[in-house]
């Protein structure tokens, strides 16, 4: 199956085909795992050079899980993925150094993500020295190339993360994502924990530096207004799922899929010319992924939801170019 | 200004901390409102003071923060003359009431929600029979919109979800029928399409109670969704204070300005997004003049040398500003 691409020329950086990740829940004596999480439940996609995939979605939806699946923190229970055309789904190819480096992660809070006990230098100096970057000589400079880059004066090369505030770790841990050199970023929550001005910051300094070294992002988010303003192409998640996908704009503003639409109505924006849209809140909680219902997973929150429904799963369609959902009534209204 | 309108209202509040590098100054509040059956939201960044404001309402401050000077009247009693005792016998649950950020954290994990309902309940209604606290714990869990309150009483904390959670608690603080109550970023720990659940429910009480809220969030267009009327609370002192709708299409301090205009919107996207240069504040070590002058690009020399007063620039609407202070001559009449 060959969805999801916006750009032909574009060279394909990351690729997953038929991803799944179940988690057993482990029983007994014996650790007999009886039931299973369905934590992502084929997820199919692609990320192009220079591109950021947004992935949006309800707690509980899978996005964390998926990025951590790509980045191998777990590996998946089933489904291949490919880097730059090289299947990495072995052990060995994900394991292997040269492969790690190319995928980086900056995490949701920066007040865990950053070892308490080490100063700044140490903390980006790990995989200058792991990966092997620059020879031991030149660490400083390197350290200090890096500081800059991220905007945090080099003076502060010796000082421990509590003396940060949420906005500078942040970007100490964006920089430490960098020092390896990836050519993909995971940014999973970056700006969540953060305040709204050092969160402009933080959304300011990941775009220059996506167009200073052409990176590739996955952003996870539950903020749309974040989402829309770094990506270029959107995921919209539910359950484990992939329920619409394609251009930000067209998803923003064409929304096939129920889920998506009840997800955009019930986000506070204030647009520019200062009006405050109209929050509705979509009603029921999000089902367990340990029984996932049958049929359309949404079906039971969804008002279009008819017998087909509850039966029959729908498939991702194409709608308009690039642009899938998964729903039996996407385009009627 | 009619102060019978007024479920509360504070007047020059200073709040100071004694600390081993000196005293900071925490809060400073000329004057803020919150009127009966409103919504009112206090914004601000980490550090504004916005939880502390909200501690220093119900006197359950840290030892070593304590009071300078002013007034908070609740109905026309200042609480700052009250005793403890007092406080927790007539204002904390009866009066004004809270809820936090974290309901799970709130919550007391090894008993069941009617016994912690019921325990809120008996506490305040000494006396009710056995039959009778039943029904009015099932008529609470009602009253927050929980989907069959039979069953969900039974359950412990862990069975239920985020948003079940925080209406649980939304019941608990209400039980005593309080008529204001503060949110101290109830919301964060939510889902946006739970969320969306509880600010209608704010709402809906609102109308049904005539219960007033301090809404504190550091999230404007949340804030802006539910409130009324805003504050914004920079570094211990509200710049700025008006109606929603005037706050975000007219905003006329620097700050609330630059805090619109960095929120990532639709139409910016493709764009730097304005940043303010500059630290927040210390504490210990506060400016003279404008709180904001560091870090303004209006600055000019008179804005460290004197606090701007604080005005009234249209009927509801209070800025601290010297430059907005020349653009209209109008009024100081805020100040009597």
């Amino acid at each position: 199956m060959d969805w999801g691409e916006i750009n032909l020329k574009n060279e394909v950086i990351l690729e997953a085909v038929g991803l799944k990740k179940y988690f057993p829940i482990e029983t007994g004596f014996l650790k007999k795992s009886i039931e299973y999480v369905h934590a992502i439940d084929t997820v199919n996609i692609k990320v192009n050079k220079g591109e950021a995939l947004g992935i949006v979605g309800e707690s509980g939806c899978g996005k964390s899980t998926l990025a951590q699946v790509l980045v191998n923190i777990y590996s998946p229970t089933e489904g291949k993925i490919f880097f730059e055309g090289v299947d990495v789904s072995p052990k060995a190819a994900r394991n292997s150094l040269g492969f790690k480096k190319n995928i980086q992660m900056v995490f949701q809070d920066p007040f865990w993500s950053l070892n308490p006990r080490k100063m700044v230098r140490d903390i980006i100096m790990e995989p200058l020295k792991v990966h092997r970057i620059v020879e031991y000589e030149c660490f400083d400079t390197e350290i200090e190339r890096l500081m800059d880059m991220v905007g945090i004066g080099k003076k502060r090369m010796f000082s421990y993360p509590h003396e940060f505030s949420g906005g500078e770790r942040q970007r100490i841990a964006i920089a430490r994502a960098l020092a390896a050199r990836p050519k993909l970023v995971i940014l999973d929550e970056p700006t969540s924990s953060i305040d709204t001005l050092s969160q402009a910051e933080i959304l300011n300094l990941l775009i220059e530096l996506r167009d200073e070294f052409n990176l590739s992002y996955i952003l996870i988010s539950h903020d749309l207004s974040v989402v829309h303003f770094l990506s270029d192409r959107l995921a919209v998640m539910y359950l484990g799922k992939i329920v619409e996908i394609g251009k930000t704009e067209t998803v923003f503003n064409l929304m096939y899929h129920p889920y998506t639409q009840a997800l955009m109505k019930a986000i506070p924006l204030i647009s520019s010319n200062g009006t405050v849209q109209n929050i509705e809140a979509l009603e029921g909680n999000v089902p367990s992924a340990i029984n996932p219902p049958k049929g359309c997973r949404f079906h039971t929150r969804c008002y279009k939801c008819q017998e087909i429904c509850r039966n029959k799963e729908p498939e991702l369609r194409e709608f308009e170019d690039g642009h899938f959902a998964a729903c039996h009534f996407a385009n009627q209204s | 200004m009619n102060s019978k309108d007024n479920v509360l209202e504070i007047k020059d509040l200073k709040v100071d901390a004694h600390t081993v590098m000196g005293t900071a100054e925490l809060l400073n509040i000329k004057h803020l409102e919150i009127k009966t059956g409103e919504i009112f939201g206090i914004i601000g960044e980490s550090g504004a003071g916005k939880s502390l404001l909200a501690l220093t309402i119900l006197g359950l401050l840290p030892k070593n923060v304590y009071v300078k000077n002013g007034q908070i009247l609740y109905k026309g009693e200042d609480l700052l003359k009250k005793s403890q005792e007092e406080l927790s016998q007539r204002i904390r649950g009866k009066g004004i009431t809270m809820i936090f950020q974290d309901p799970m954290a709130s919550l007391n994990p090894v008993f069941t929600v009617y016994d912690q309902v019921s325990q809120v309940i008996s506490r305040h209604n000494p006396g009710l029979s056995k039959k009778q606290l039943y029904d009015r714990v099932i008529e609470m869990l009602e009253l927050v919109k929980l989907s069959d309150p039979e069953n969900t009483m039974k359950k412990y904390p862990h069975e239920l979800s985020g948003g079940m959670r925080q209406r649980v608690l939304i019941s608990m603080a209400l039980s005593a029928k309080a008529d204001l109550l503060i949110s101290d970023e109830a919301t964060r720990a939510l889902d946006v399409t739970i969320q969306a659940g509880i600010l209608k429910l704010l709402e809906e009480l609102a109308e049904k109670l005539g219960l007033s809220t301090l809404f504190i969030s550091s999230n404007m267009a949340l804030a802006s969704t539910v409130c009324q009327r805003l504050g914004i609370l920079y570094a211990g002192e509200v710049l700025e204070i008006g109606r929603v709708e005037e706050i975000i299409r007219n905003p006329r301090h620097v700050y609330t300005r630059s805090f619109l205009s960095s929120l990532p919107t639709v139409e910016k996207k493709g764009k730097p997004l304005p940043i303010i240069k500059g630290i927040y504040p210390d504490p210990l070590n506060k400016a003279k003049g404008c709180i904001f002058a560091d870090r303004c690009p209006d600055y000019s020399a008179e804005c460290s040398q004197n606090k701007p007063t604080y005005h009234e620039v249209i009927p509801g609407h209070f800025l601290a500003c010297i430059k907005e202070e020349k653009h209209k001559p109008s009024s100081d009449n805020d100040m009597d």
